[in-house]
């Protein structure tokens, strides 16, 4: 819940006076009992947007009534004019600027629950735009640290493949020149028997 | 030479199932018929003597090339028994079947065991005469052998000089690979990591606005109101015994400040 919604849900005692006449000194919660507005799913508005005025406008908060709205009483509070005067002053001139201007407290409370409320909606639009960015593009790092420990283990056997393949043929050409030697001295032993050992056709290995 | 007689009578026997002399016997050549032309000199040790060459012939050496059909491509460095080299590279045995191992075996046979070299070879001569086979065959036949066997082994050391760096290439190609199929995947990992970071720290950014916001809001109404206390309500006591028909009595206080009614209100909300 925002907080002028907290701060309206058991409705507000107005404490600036002298009020116009006929004001009420309290504002009950049922006043402000607006349907709550449409959750938005989605906001088109950017997450870095420069003014809060586009998200305002998205959420379809009314203009203020004769342009008294929240902010323009906090423009006037604001105002330099009014800026070296105490607070009781400040706040007078703006019930005086209200009240010139037919409208009442109540409706710039409204205007700024509005306000708070959209915001608040905003907020939390972009809250779950995040959140589903952040479980779509973990759910595709891991998937791309799946891939590479897939392609990694497949070379990887490759690798240790080629490595015992070499490994494998060079011991089996040593035994191979192992037991050719053993082969090439049983024949020249048997044709040593035949021939004088400088002739014996098959060298001495 | 009893014994020679003896081993030469056995081994006829053996060969041609009688202890005469086979009609096929042949006189004893240097040079076979089906042996290729001369490419050397060798000398055949006269039975008896250890030194003294009996003859001088070439028959046995061949082209350097005659044997080398082997290559070996199909057959194994670690091959179980080399007559499958052999015979992969077209060596058989002598068609009357004295080749090398033959002779081989003739040598080694029992009755020749006590016997010295040169009565040994003596005896296997005469048993080849005997059989009408030439010494300069298995002389030929074991060196077939023997160019077969040097063949299949520079074959197979081609083969192992020529795996190893093809090994060596292939394996530097794949760890390649990897690494630049891990740097791509790392980088699509970093991008989406960082975008994943640049959300979070736009939303971060996004609250602390917003905070700053209520903020002003509420600065800015709470100068002119204030939250109503909240109400409490005081519930009945229990009855301790109720007559069925007795009503629970109405809640007897309400200490909140009077509301102003809405419906005065409602005309400021529809103005």
């Amino acid at each position: 819940m925002s907080r002028i919604a907290t701060l309206v849900s058991r409705g507000v005692r107005v404490t600036v006076g002298p009020q116009a006449p006929g004001a009420a000194s309290e504002i009950p919660a049922e006043f402000f009992a607006t349907p709550e507005p449409r959750s938005l799913q989605r906001s088109e508005v950017p997450v870095d947007v420069a003014e809060f005025a586009a998200v305002y406008e998205e959420a379809k908060v009314p203009a203020p009534f004769r342009g008294y709205g929240v902010d323009k009483m906090a423009e006037i509070l604001e105002s330099t004019r009014l800026a070296a005067l105490p607070r009781e002053v400040r706040v007078a001139a703006v019930m005086a600027s209200l009240e010139a201007a037919g409208v009442s407290l109540a409706q710039v409370l409204q205007d700024a629950l509005l306000r708070d409320r959209a915001l608040d909606d905003f907020v939390a639009a972009k809250e779950r735009e995040v959140e589903a960015l952040r479980s779509r593009d973990e759910g595709r790092i891991g998937a791309l640290k799946q891939e590479v420990a897939v392609f990694i283990k497949e070379r990887g056997a490759e690798i240790e493949g080629l490595k015992r393949a070499t490994d494998t043929g060079s011991n089996a050409f040593a035994q191979l020149r192992l037991r050719k030697k053993n082969e090439e001295d049983r024949l020249r032993d048997v044709l040593s028997y035949f021939v004088a050992d400088g002739e014996n056709p098959i060298p001495r290995s | 030479m009893s014994a020679l007689d003896s081993f030469v009578r056995k081994m006829r026997k053996a060969l041609g199932g009688t202890d005469a002399p086979a009609d096929t016997t042949r006189p004893f050549e240097w040079q076979p018929a089906a042996t290729p032309g001369p490419l050397g000199v060798a000398t055949i040790r006269e039975p008896g003597s250890e030194s003294a060459p009996a003859s001088s012939s070439d028959t046995w050496k061949r082209p350097a090339g005659e044997a080398v059909s082997v290559v070996g491509a199909t057959i194994p460095a670690d091959v179980v028994d080399f007559a499958i080299v052999y015979k992969g590279a077209g060596v058989a045995a002598p068609a009357h079947g004295y080749g090398v191992d033959r002779v081989a075996q003739m040598l080694q046979n029992k009755s020749l065991s006590g016997l010295d070299k040169g009565a040994r070879a003596s005896a296997v001569l005469a048993a080849l005469d005997a059989a009408g086979v030439s010494v300069q065959e298995v002389i030929h036949d074991g060196l077939l052998r023997y160019k077969a066997l040097v063949a299949f082994e520079a074959a197979k050391d081609l083969e192992t000089l020529a795996a190893r760096p093809r090994n060596e290439r292939r394996g530097q190609e794949l760890k390649e690979a990897i690494a630049a199929f891990q740097r791509k995947k790392d980088a699509e990992v970093d991008a989406l990591s960082k975008e994943i970071a640049a959300a979070v720290a736009s939303l971060q950014r996004l609250k602390a606005r917003q905070r700053a916001e209520e903020d002003r809001l509420q600065r800015t109404v709470s100068l002119f109101v204030e939250a109503l206390p909240a109400r409490v309500v005081t519930m009945p006591k229990p009855e301790p015994v109720a007559p069925p028909e007795t009503k629970p009595a109405p809640p007897v206080g309400d200490q909140t400040i009077a509301p102003t009614p809405v419906a005065a209100l409602a005309g400021e909300k529809e103005s």
